[in-house]
């Protein structure tokens, strides 16, 4: 009966560990995701303000929609959103709470350079993924198996 | 929408901190006022009437300078830009190049700056002027009107505007016993009021409103498309209007029309009036004083060609 406990036990640790590892390797895939996501937001954004001159607000709420990702405060807009490391924030804060004061060529250019450190994040982020994803789940199963196997 | 509630919406487009003091001015006042100036480092004034008021800090309207007034930053200025142009300047860059961007409820925005290629930076004053529409402004003209055009003529902020909408609502209403159609070729939208393709203005049931920077343009689309019975716009100036005029007239359409005069004797000494006049375009010239409250003079076209030189 005791085995058996034991042995449930340290089924439970590696499973909880293994998920722990999956769920790493999960948000580095998720990241590197909504970064696609988000060079396809400032796409969209920057094509429909050359092309319709669409104004701000609406154009943010026909991207964006209700997700509650970009919020508005005092009149500037901000990127919320967990997924995302600081200083993929900073890039889009830098681009989103300034959109709207300038002219149509600024915008363009701005979304432009926001789109250019968008890609080279999300390359490294690609790059993480091969590299660390794997890792991660293996030491996953790995310190469950240990850790079952010393306190067992 | 009533006129009293007119100068609170205007006052989205005013930074939060001057926003407050103008909110509490008396009803009366508001009523009265035709614009709102911010200038950077500047004194806030009202024109109320054709006359310039300051604010002092305490929310006192005075027409004297003291040392207490209430003045705007430069920061307040720029933030009152955005706020009009609804944090969005790229959307509105066509108006700002043309030194103007309109406002909801038809309230119309006059900017200054420095003015470049891609518009206007260093933006340093902005006058917010208030759309009123006064019913009535145009009874006597609209009683004179005999089926032919109409030129109203007067000097600057005489409220030439403001008489050509009431005109237009009349005839189109059927005051003068026939519902008019009018085309209206409406190239700042301050005709209309309009904003996102709602005109806050009535214009009466029979109005078809065209926005079109291009008045020539705009008049010729609107007699092949809309077949009205008159064609109406603002400010007539160039030959290119005259000649849509002459084409509108040909093909029997009326025309109305308001032309910047600052006396009776520039009805002759302006080209583009003189040609008008002569062109048989217009049949009554309503004459506007720069006095708001002075009456019109209402003349036939041969009365004003009898006391031309040539």
């Amino acid at each position: 009966m005791s085995l058996m406990i034991k042995v449930i036990g340290a089924l439970i640790l590696i499973l909880s560990s293994t998920l722990c590892g999956f769920y790493a390797a999960l948000t580095l895939n998720l990241r590197e995701r909504q970064l696609s996501n988000y060079k396809w937001y400032i796409t969209e954004l920057k094509e429909r303000i050359f092309y319709e001159e669409t104004e701000a607000d609406p154009l943010i709420k026909s991207i964006f929609g209700d997700s509650g990702t970009v919020k508005r405060i005092k009149g500037k807009y901000y990127i919320s959103d967990k997924v995302l490391k600081n200083r993929d924030k900073e890039i889009l804060n830098e681009f989103f709470s300034r959109l709207g004061s300038s002219e149509k060529e600024s915008e363009i250019a701005r979304a432009e350079l926001c789109l250019s450190l968008l890609e080279a994040e999300r390359v490294a982020a690609a790059k993480q993924i091969e590299e660390r994803s794997r890792l991660y789940k293996i030491l996953g199963v790995c310190a469950g198996a240990v850790c079952s196997i010393l306190l067992i | 929408m009533e006129f009293e509630n007119r100068f609170d919406t205007a006052l989205y487009g005013v930074p939060e901190s001057i926003r407050r003091t103008l909110l509490f001015l008396p009803e009366s006042l508001k009523n009265k006022t035709e614009e709102i100036r911010l200038r950077s480092g500047l004194p806030l004034t009202l024109t109320v009437r054709g006359k310039t008021f300051f604010l002092r800090k305490n929310g006192e309207i005075i027409d004297f300078i003291t040392r207490d007034l209430l003045t705007t930053k430069k920061d307040e200025v720029y933030e009152s830009f955005k706020l009009i142009c609804k944090n969005s300047i790229y959307a509105h860059a066509k108006e700002i190049k043309s030194g103007y961007i309109m406002m909801r409820s038809g309230h119309r925005a006059g900017i200054c700056g420095r003015v470049v290629e891609e518009g206007m930076k260093d933006i340093s004053s902005i006058n917010i002027r208030i759309a009123r529409q006064i019913e009535g402004a145009a009874d006597r003209l609209a009683e004179s009107f005999d089926g032919g055009g109409i030129l109203i003529a007067g000097p600057p902020g005489s409220g030439k505007t403001t008489v050509l909408r009431d005109l237009i609502r009349q005839l189109s209403s059927g005051k003068t016993g026939f519902f008019m159609r009018i085309a209206v070729i409406d190239s700042r939208g301050e005709l209309s009021g309009s904003y996102e393709g709602e005109c806050s203005n009535d214009l009466g049931p029979n109005t078809d409103v065209l926005l079109c920077e291009d008045k020539a343009v705009g008049s010729l689309m609107a007699l092949r498309t809309m077949y009205p019975d008159i064609i109406a716009f603002d400010e007539i100036g160039t030959a290119l209007e005259l000649k849509s005029v002459a084409e509108s007239f040909n093909a029997g359409v009326s025309l109305i029309t308001t032309a910047h005069i600052g006396s009776r004797d520039d009805l002759q000494r302006r080209s583009v009036t003189k040609a008008l006049l002569k062109s048989g375009a217009v049949s009554v010239v309503a004459v506007l004083p720069s006095d708001i409250n002075s009456e019109m003079e209402i003349f036939s076209t041969e009365e004003i060609l009898s006391e031309f030189d040539d």
